[in-house]
């Protein structure tokens, strides 16, 4: 049942989406020039109706789905067994907002003094417990991947003020 | 145990030739010999044209950065690798490649304009730098770069089947005139410099409306279109075409350049043939507009004997590219020269409005 | 023959054997590191090899083309991340494979399927370079564009469960694809005004975010306590036998022809072979609902195909002196630095050097397996660590990876927001290789269809005309139907215990 839902969820918010790129983001994003040709913003406009159809489809079949086992689905609905644990989620989300800041020092740091810490960190995060074997692990392997890259494959990393 | 002794030996082995190879392409960054040339030490005030010396200048005391606003492995890439070799004996530094390919190299030059002007930074461009200013919005002016030196000067040309019906542009511009909309004729991007020259020939040819304009992915789609014949044409650089040509499956229709061309002494000129269609694509070295005078004057010097020795003419001449060059004061007039007539160019063409 | 002779035993030299397999080595590598594709592996190796005798430089980077395409394969499998584009299919049975402790296994055949694809893929350069380069010309705009939406039906095979929710990921995929400039008018497209995405959204951002990234993050909800348990070393089953090898000798042929094929048209390559391979070998299967939980035929498979590419890729190259993708364009600079010109002519002025070419491809394949033997073992050893510490160290790579094709913190960025859109696409339950396969295919879609219009002057009646373009689009349709029929009769099976439970549970 908790699929179906999740779904229907998905069908209606695939729906609003297409609405709102058809309506709303295409037009801001693509200027139209005039030409013999198909139009830019043909193709993508045929996309958002592709899916905004489909996700539509998804929404009534999925509710379709619920009405005919309704009963279930209300008891169920009753018993919280669709509650979605938004906490769960905390981790991801850390790590992500952790990314992003990694990847703003990574342009002023250089890529060896952002790593080493962000490893660190990472470590920890995914439940590595001992910050002195986390600090081993990231202080010998972030130089060995910027040496490999940068010397063997002569990729240009960000400088930081050290110069690496 | 055996065999994972061996596996040791073989990791070992691939890290020391991985080692080894990174050093052999002279882009090691670590070890730089000292600025131990002495012709880097001053500025040559003989190259310069101010009256007063300039200031004295240690530059470059580490390696110079020079970046490309294509991919690695590109026509613009390779000739610019051609600068590296002789780096060290002339700059007394060794130079170092960095390729960052986007929006037609538009990419690599907001790179550069944004750097600091110390003189590491330079810039690898072609004529889509001009290009870029009037048909993109980008984020640079054209006083951001100055001209260091040119490096390359490259002639496209316009080629059709062997069999098409028409072998001179006189002929080509009677078909198009006869049957409007027939004549295809392909290039590798809206924007590249090939785009732009094209349409400069089909311009001087006033077929701009009578033919039909076909956006490739690159030129080996296009010209692999006009063999199989399902476009008229293609604009390419002769390096692309000698082989085709030679073999009699491609014929050319004309060059844009003021003279014949020595990779297709065969194919005439447009001009020769009476339209008014010269332009070429330019290559060469910029640098951040502030970047301190004495640095350029080495800059200057340095490019002008990497660029003129023998070994950049013979390293040159395997990848088609023929031995051009001008110093900073000559090809920065000639960049000046080339935005100002990009930008009229393309009102004209009609690519801008 | 006699000058077959001569060429081949100009081969037989230390120097040329070293190349080879140094050649493969670096490839591998550069092909395992998610990041550095084979053509900056083969850009790297270019200057070296313009000062070494020729058929050393053609041993050289003959070595590295086979051993990237493998090379791809080893962090497909081990760590969901696909190390070059054409190893994106590989991931779907691959990693889980190794998540069933048989990452042994799965390497060797990827190993095994990568020199088979490219002996066929040799071999149909061999036998049949001239038709085909004939055949290569006919594609025109209108042909790419049939093939395009014969590679999109095939999408439908590999959507699993649910071909609706497939169709959204492909659409999805298409969006993304017109990220960028319009082909045509040039105008931008969805670019909120950076530069960064002028191009258009880097292939590689998107492989590495929706594969590896979505993985990493879909492993954190595990918990720490789990993430750092030692990993279950049973290594099940992991060899593999010769019968299991033979066992997939159709799928290994067919998928490598198709490789090879698509190899030859220009523009076309290891990205799309890989999953056109995948999902054939799928709906030929008699059990093709065991796609994508751990089979070997879904790694034999794309394998076969990618390596089978480099073959099929060097034909244009060869006959015509068109590159049929970025690494032979190198390739072909290569060539004319060595005074060999690639063209119509080469064959009758220089065969030669065509058979050192040939040579030097099928050497490689060897060479390969040397190489890939003796690293497997090694390689594997990575499944050995705990993910607590596996997951961050994948995830700068990912990040270096990522950064390396442009120089670009922006492509970067673009990843980790790839990553968490994998990551809510699972959780949903939407099928992640259509919105991919799509992707790569997209934007050639689109062009082929606009450049068709353009020469018909908008009459769709072009597609129609051209006796191939017209073939390949029933083809596309047919197949299409086909697949909707398979997709229906799966779901069928389960459609019963839907009824009783009102959950969805597989059969």
């Amino acid at each position: 049942m908790k699929k179906i839902y999740s779904d229907l969820r998905s069908g209606i918010l695939l729906f609003v989406i297409s609405l709102l790129m058809y309506f709303v983001l295409i037009p801001a994003q693509i200027s139209v020039k005039a030409g013999k040709n198909l139009a830019a913003d043909f193709f993508p406009k045929l996309m958002v109706i592709v899916f905004g159809l489909c996700g539509l489809l998804l929404a009534a079949t999925s509710a379709y789905d619920l009405y005919r086992h309704r009963e279930q689905a209300t008891k169920e609905r009753a018993e919280g067994a669709w509650k979605t644990d938004y906490k769960v989620f905390l981790p991801h989300v850390i790590f992500l907002v952790s990314a992003i800041v990694y990847l703003v020092l990574l342009q002023h740091l250089g890529f060896v003094l952002s790593s080493i810490p962000f490893l660190i960190f990472l470590l920890w995060h995914f439940g590595s417990p001992s910050w002195g074997k986390n600090l081993v692990i990231a202080v010998v392997y972030v130089p060995i991947v910027y040496l490999i890259f940068s010397y063997g494959f002569r990729i240009r990393f960000p400088m930081g003020p050290l110069g690496f | 145990m055996k065999r994972s002794v061996f596996t040791r030996i073989s990791a070992l082995v691939f890290a020391l030739l991985l080692a080894l190879t990174g050093c052999a392409s002279g882009g090691a960054p670590a070890s730089s010999p000292a600025a131990s040339a002495p012709q880097s030490q001053e500025a040559a005030p003989a190259q310069s044209q101010e009256a007063e010396p300039l200031p004295a200048t240690d530059f470059p005391t580490k390696p110079v950065e020079i970046i490309v606003g294509f991919s690695a492995g590109g026509g613009t890439h390779l000739a610019a690798e051609l600068l590296t070799p002789e780096a060290p004996n002339f700059l007394g530094q060794p130079i170092q490649i960095t390729c960052k390919p986007g929006a037609g190299g538009a990419v690599g030059a907001t790179a550069v304009a944004t750097s600091k002007a110390d003189g590491y930074t330079l810039l690898y461009a072609t004529m889509s730098l001009p290009i870029s200013l009037y048909m993109d919005s980008v984020d640079f002016d054209a006083d951001d770069f100055v001209g260091v030196a040119l490096a390359s000067d490259v002639a496209p040309a316009l080629a059709v089947r062997a069999d098409a019906p028409f072998d001179t542009a006189e002929e080509l511009v009677e078909y198009a005139k006869a049957h409007p909309g027939e004549f295809s004729w392909g290039h590798p991007g809206v924007g590249s410099t090939l785009h732009v020259l094209g349409a400069n020939m089909l311009y001087a040819m006033d077929i701009v409306g009578d033919v039909t304009e076909i956006p490739f992915a690159g030129t080996s789609e296009s010209i692999s279109a006009v063999l199989g014949g399902h476009i008229g044409g293609a604009v390419c650089f002769p390096a692309s075409l000698t082989e085709q040509v030679k073999a009699g499956e491609l014929k050319i229709i004309g060059v844009s350049s003021p003279e014949r061309i020595d990779d297709l002494p065969d194919a005439p000129t447009f001009i020769e043939q009476g339209y008014n269609a010269t332009l070429t694509s330019t290559r060469g070295i910029f640098a951040p507009a502030s970047t301190p005078p004495e640095v350029l004057a080495v800059l200057d010097e340095a490019f002008e004997k990497i660029i003129t020795s023998e070994d950049y003419a013979r390293r040159g001449e395997t990848l088609g590219e023929p031995p051009v060059y001008a110093n900073a004061a000559d090809f920065d007039k000639m960049y000046r020269e080339q935005c100002e007539m990009i930008e009229k160019l393309l009102k004209e063409i009609g690519l801008v409005d | 023959m006699s000058l077959i002779l001569e060429t081949l035993a100009g081969f037989f030299s230390i120097q040329v054997v070293f190349a080879l397999l140094v050649g493969v080595a670096v490839g591998i590598i550069g092909g395992g590191l998610p990041g550095i594709s084979p053509s900056m592996t083969i850009a790297l190796l270019l200057p070296i090899s313009l000062y070494l005798p020729t058929t050393v430089a053609i041993a050289l980077m003959m070595g590295a083309y086979q051993g990237a395409m493998f090379g791809g394969s080893v962090s497909a499998i081990l760590i969901n991340t696909p190390g070059t584009a054409s190893a994106a299919a590989t991931t779907l049975d691959g990693y889980k494979m190794a998540l069933n402790g048989q990452a042994g296994k799965a390497l060797l055949m990827a190993l095994y399927a990568s020199c088979t694809g490219g002996i066929i893929g040799t071999v149909i350069l061999l036998a049949m370079a001239k038709p085909l380069s004939a055949v290569t010309l006919k594609f025109g705009p209108p042909e790419y564009f049939g093939l395009m939406l014969l590679s999109l039906a095939l999408i439908a095979g590999i959507s699993g469960r649910s071909l609706l929710k497939g169709v959204i990921s492909a659409s999805i995929g298409l969006l993304f694809a017109t990220v960028g400039m319009d082909p045509i008018y040039g105008s931008k497209r969805f670019t909120f005004g950076n530069i960064n995405l002028g191009d258009g959204i880097q292939t590689l951002s998107i492989f590495i975010g929706l594969f590896a990234l979505a993985e990493v993050l879909s492993q954190l909800s595990k918990g720490k306590t789990e993430l750092y348990q030692k990993p279950n070393t049973l290594t099940v089953n992991d060899k593999l036998s010769f019968a299991e090898y033979w066992s997939q000798k159709y799928n290994m042929v067919i998928s490598g022809v198709m490789g090879a094929l698509i190899g030859v048209l220009p523009g076309i390559g290891g990205s799309t072979a890989c999953f056109v391979a995948y999902a054939e070998a799928q709906r030929r299967s008699k059990y093709p609902e065991k796609f994508g939980t751990g089979i070997i035929d879904g790694v034999a498979a794309p394998e076969a195909a990618n390596n089978a590419v480099c073959g099929g890729a060097l034909v244009p190259m060869l006959t015509l002196g068109i590159p049929g993708d970025v690494v032979t364009a190198i390739l072909v600079g290569a060539l004319i630095a060595h005074g060999i010109k690639p063209g119509p002519l080469l064959f009758i002025d220089d065969i030669g050097s065509v058979y050192k070419v040939y040579i030097a491809l099928m050497l490689s394949v060897v060479a390969l397996l040397i190489i890939g033997r003796l690293g497997i073992p090694v390689f594997s050893k990575i499944v050995k660590l705990r993910k607590a510490v596996l997951l961050p160290l994948i995830f700068i790579i990912c990040v270096v990876g990522t950064y390396s094709t442009r120089a670009n913190v922006f492509d970067t960025m673009m990843m980790v927001g790839f990553g968490a859109l994998g990551f809510i696409l699972n959780k949903n339950g939407f099928p992640i290789p259509p919105m991919v396969i799509a992707f790569v295919i997209g934007s050639q879609l689109e062009t082929s269809l606009r450049q068709s219009l353009l020469l018909s002057n908008n009459s769709p009646v072009i597609f129609f005309t051209r006796p191939l373009s017209c073939v390949l689009i029933i083809g596309a349709v047919v197949f299409a139907a086909f697949m909707v029929r398979r997709n229906r009769k799966m779901a069928m099976k389960e459609v019963v215990v839907i009824n009783d439970a009102g959950e969805e549970e597989v059969l």
